[in-house]
């Protein structure tokens, strides 16, 4: 599926193409296929390596470093201090994710609008609606069965149903799907259709180029127009590739703005309106055992209180970061440990007000967040609710994990009265969903790139990813990004 | 106080020669001394019980070289000054005049859980960092692996 591994580079070379999109997880793939498809010539240009499924890894510190930007240790300067988690291989983040799929939902496409109603002809619901079809249908999307849920997924369906919260088996973006828990480590079986094993393939064959372990360090732009990229290799090649049409950026709501940034182009609020769904995770110890490095990974969720802005999931670790999520250390840890196969896990993402903002170190994305104080009160309820599900599923004890609450709780009683703590550092999350960095709009003071997702200072130039999105969307955006790649990648063929 | 402190130094210059002999339990590039604070550590976080083995048991030479290859930074300055950091701390977070190496077994783990319980966020942060770079190390033995998750 390569066409170049930028390893195998030593000395300075010059590529070019109609289009070079950069960034090869979901944004980056869906504009690849698009324009491939309607014979337009594109060269993907993508940091990461390729991994083939036999490769995956299956503990936690492998995959990390060998699929993650930065071991999936990029931290956020702020309150609390939180990982941003990335992926950085052929596939993006996709190979990493836990294949959740969800339609953009109609009330955020409603404040999109509201807050820009030239959005309402550049995104118009009906056109979103009618992708999302399509994605669903390419990419299998469909409930998780609960013959390979797992008992991690199965308890928090009883937990929701006795609290009386709406719940459903997730729909996810898998094929053939056997429950090995592994999603966050890469599908050791290709199961998960993941940008790796679904649209990139399909790109390139319809004549795409993908080119791996290539950094792209600037876009190359003259007299208002963009006209290819640079970047380098490994060993420290310099690689130009020439665009002759466009250069679409789709390297994620972290690295589109650095690139931009880095490239001299400072146009609009880049950077700035960073928006996430930090989460925060609840373990429980079961009488009977979850194994729950076993079952789907993400295989059921809550949506009960997605008013509230909360969204609840369980969620299947590697056995490492389970254990890490555990009290003790020494012999307790290790009792812990040889009872690990009685915990479960599940966590709550909060579709947070606070924003940050992303600037370009010397060598790294920095990005400064802190949560509101109306944010950690949704998180200790979120946290709160599932500690309950978990007591109400028949959990003997569960570890909320917020600094200043009991350690480990027995009874829903004692989670009554529990206030949420003011000290942001009480919490401990951790963020995967990022957007705005970007934005879209009609108004080139507010925004960076126009409607037509095309940057409003630089002809030729485009952002694909969710970078652009106006909000959080306080659903799982893969699904979203990629429809919304496919509206860019259809302005891109119209040049 | 003083007594004790010489008494710790002399006894990181043992562990120095015998250093050798033990598998790694640190990144390359630190000192001697950083090495036998390291390995104390981890010693105490993952003592060998049941049916489990102590993670300094464990040959964790293709870890850390991984690790020097791919960690970030950040991870890697936030490990080292943990470890600095938590093996000075006895007197404060302890209230007993050593460095780590001057404490027993037990008190290296009251050291640890301590720590991981202060109200103090950066002492949190030290534990709670040497805590997931260990059970990283640890878990990624396939024989630890096999024995955890057959646990039922
Ligand atoms: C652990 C985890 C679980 C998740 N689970 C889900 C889920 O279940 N469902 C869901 O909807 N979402 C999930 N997400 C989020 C989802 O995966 C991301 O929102 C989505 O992949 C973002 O797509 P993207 O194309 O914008 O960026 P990415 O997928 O991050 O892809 C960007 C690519 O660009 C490359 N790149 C960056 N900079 C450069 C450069 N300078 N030069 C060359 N290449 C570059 C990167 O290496 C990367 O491969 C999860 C995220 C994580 C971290
Ligand atoms: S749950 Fe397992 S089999 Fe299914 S997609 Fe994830 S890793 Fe693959």
């Amino acid at each position: 599926m390569i066409s170049l591994d930028g390893r195998d580079v030593r000395v300075p070379l010059e590529l070019s193409s109609d289009v070079v999109v950069v960034g090869s997880g979901p944004a980056g793939a869906m504009v690849a296929r698009t324009l491939a498809r309607r014979g337009i010539g594109v060269l993907v240009v993508e940091e990461g390596p390729f991994v083939t499924p036999a490769e995956m890894p299956a503990d936690s510190f492998s995959a990390m470093a060998s699929l993650y930007r930065d071991m999936g240790a990029s931290l956020m300067l702020g309150a609390p201090p939180m990982p941003f988690v990335q992926g950085r291989v052929v596939g993006g983040t996709s190979v990493v994710n836990g294949a959740i799929s969800w339609r953009l939902p109609e009330d955020v496409h409603r404040e999109w609008v509201a807050a820009d109603p030239a959005l309402s002809d550049a995104l118009p619901y009906r056109e979103l609606d009618a992708l999302f079809d399509e994605i669903e249908a390419d990419l299998g999307i469909h409930p998780t069965e609960a013959e390979i849920a797992g008992p991690n997924n199965l308890l928090l369906a009883k937990g929701a149903e006795i609290l009386g919260l709406e719940h459903r088996p997730i729909s996810r973006n898998v094929r053939g799907c056997r429950g090995l828990g592994r999603c966050l480590q890469g599908c050791p079986e290709g199961n998960k259709t993941s940008m790796d094993r679904s649209y990139l393939p399909d790109a390139v064959r319809h004549g795409a180029r993908i080119v791996c372990n290539v950094e792209v360090t600037r876009v190359v732009h003259e007299q208002g127009r963009a006209v290819g990229v640079e970047g380098v290799t490994p060993s420290g090649a310099r690689v130009r590739i020439r665009a002759s049409r466009a250069v679409v950026l789709a390297a994620s709501a972290v690295q589109s703005p650095v690139l931009l940034i880095r490239s001299g182009l400072q146009q609009g609020p880049v950077g700035r309106g960073f928006s996430a769904h930090p989460g925060a995770a609840v373990a429980g110890r079961f009488r009977e055992p979850v194994r729950l490095w076993e079952g789907a990974t993400q295989g059921h969720e809550v949506i009960g209180l997605r008013k509230e802005r909360l969204k609840f999931e369980a969620l299947g670790y590697d056995m490492t970061l389970v254990a890490a999520r555990t009290k003790g250390v020494g012999a307790s840890l290790v009792r812990d440990l040889e009872d690990l196969a009685h915990f479960a896990n599940w966590g709550v993402a909060v579709r947070a007000r606070a924003e940050g903002v992303v600037r370009a170190g010397p060598k790294r994305a920095i990005v400064t967040y802190s949560l509101e104080r109306e944010d950690l009160r949704t998180t200790a309820r979120g946290v709160k609710v599932l500690c309950e599900m978990m007591l109400a599923a028949g959990a003997e004890a569960v570890f909320p994990g917020i600094y200043g609450w009991p350690e480990r709780v027995t009874e829903r009683t004692a989670l009554a009265d529990l206030p949420a703590p003011s000290d942001p550092n009480a919490y401990t999350m951790a963020v995967t969903h990022m957007f705005g960095t970007c934005r879209m709009g009609s108004r080139p003071a507010d925004a960076v790139v126009g409607t037509d997702f095309q940057h409003h200072a630089i002809e030729g130039l485009y952002v694909a990813d969710s970078s652009v999105f106006p909000t959080n969307t306080g659903v799982n955006p893969q699904t979203s990004i990629l429809a919304l790649a496919a509206m860019c990648a259809r302005h891109v063929a119209a040049r | 106080m003083l007594r004790e402190l010489i008494t710790d130094s002399l006894r990181e210059v043992s562990t120095r020669v015998h250093r050798a002999a033990i598998a790694a339990t640190a990144p390359s590039g630190w000192t001697a001394t950083e090495r036998a604070w390291s390995e104390a550590l981890f010693a105490a976080l993952l003592p060998a019980e049941g049916r489990l083995p102590g993670l300094a048991t464990l040959d964790l030479d293709a870890f850390w070289v991984r690790y020097a290859e791919v960690a970030p930074p950040m991870l890697r300055f936030g490990l080292r000054a943990s470890v600095d950091l938590l093996a000075l701390s006895p007197p404060f977070v302890l209230g007993v005049p050593h460095t780590v190496l001057g404490l027993d077994a037990a008190a290296r783990e009251a050291l640890l859980d301590q720590a991981l319980r202060s109200r103090v966020f950066l002492l949190r942060q030290l534990a709670t960092t040497v805590k997931l770079v260990g059970l990283m190390a640890y878990l990624r033995d396939p024989g630890v692996r096999a024995r955890v998750g057959e646990g039922s």
